[in-house]
């Protein structure tokens, strides 16, 4: 019985055979090889003065660099939202003891009723009962 | 094999493409002519496998040279320079291929001899010929070029595998699958001379 491996083989062997009788080169001899030399260079004058000029594209510059600029782009932002709760919270805090202090100062304070804390600025809205007159 | 110049892949041909691309990265125009010359027939080869016309061949290694001296900077040091052109040239012609259909395989002899002006050994090669190239042209287009380089140019399934960014396995796959189709049209008549 034929193996079919072996006649894989002769069937490849004999398709090489075929090819390389009947099949098309590679013109190599047609081509003017200095003739697309120097059109391959005159095209390139350009790029390659670029390079010499020092000119980078933007793009090159972000590829060259993501790497290493995105991890540390990252810890800044961090750090800079870090820092800008920090400030934000020790502002508001002082603020509100100023604001507290003043009311306690001036007319006594009675009920804080709410301290609101969503913006910037503070918004404070106290009952303020004249000292001495109880409910 | 292609040509006569041998597989750049020993030491001294690495380290020599390497200098001429880290001084090509500067604008050395001596050292990017110096890249060209070395590869610029293999890339040709590849590039006539893709296009199947000279002339459109010539034009598409024109355009991977200058396409690699745009994208050098990306080019990894110390890594052939062969495997990553000639993917750019594979890439650039089935673009160029899809994009424009119509300039199909040039024929061989401008003028064909007559058959009976000829020797009968010729014709018979002749014959052959045309029977191999209306076999190949039954393949699929990649299945057609992935055979030719590897069986006609020498290529390894590995450098073709670079090429089409596929792996090694499937340029085997194809060159088998080839090999099936075409033995099924040419062997059958083979057999009978």
């Amino acid at each position: 019985m034929e193996n079919p491996a072996n006649s894989d083989l002769e069937r490849d062997a004999g398709l090489e055979k075929w090819m390389r009788r009947g099949g098309d080169g590679v013109p190599l001899g047609t081509v003017d090889w200095s003739g697309l030399h120097g059109r391959i260079m005159e095209r390139a004058v350009r790029a390659l003065e670029r390079r010499r000029g020092g000119e980078v594209y933007w793009w090159t510059f972000v590829a060259r660099w993501a790497p290493a600029l995105a991890p540390l782009a990252l810890a800044a932002c961090a750090v800079l939202a870090i820092a800008l709760g920090m400030s934000r919270g020790a502002v508001e805090g002082a603020l509100l003891e100023d604001a507290m202090a003043d009311v306690r100062d001036s007319q006594g304070l009675e009920q804080l009723l709410l301290v609101d804390w969503a913006d910037a600025d503070l918004l404070l809205w106290a009952t303020v009962e004249p000292e001495g007159e109880g409910r | 094999m292609v040509d006569s110049e041998q597989p750049r892949d020993n030491a001294r041909e690495l380290a020599e493409d390497t200098a001429c691309i880290e001084r090509t990265k500067t604008g050395d125009a001596e050292a990017f002519g110096a890249l060209v010359a070395r590869h610029m027939r293999r890339a040709f080869a590849v590039s006539y496998r893709v296009m199947q016309h000279r002339e459109d061949a010539e034009d598409l290694v024109q355009e991977a040279f200058i396409a690699a001296l745009e994208a050098i900077d990306s080019f990894e040091s110390g890594r052939p320079f062969g495997p990553w052109l000639h993917r750019i040239v594979v890439n650039r012609g089935l673009n160029a291929r899809r994009a424009a259909k119509s300039r199909r395989a040039e024929p061989l002899d401008a003028e064909p001899a007559s058959a009976a002006s000829l020797p009968d050994e010729v014709v018979l090669l002749q014959e052959e010929h045309e029977r191999l190239q209306q076999a190949l042209a039954g393949l699929p287009d990649r299945q057609r070029m992935i055979l030719e380089l590897f069986e006609l140019d020498g290529f390894t399934s590995r450098e073709i595998a670079e090429m089409l960014g596929i792996p090694e396995g499937t340029v085997r796959w194809h060159v088998h699958q080839a090999r099936k189709t075409l033995s099924g049209i040419l062997v059958p008549r083979e057999g009978k001379e």
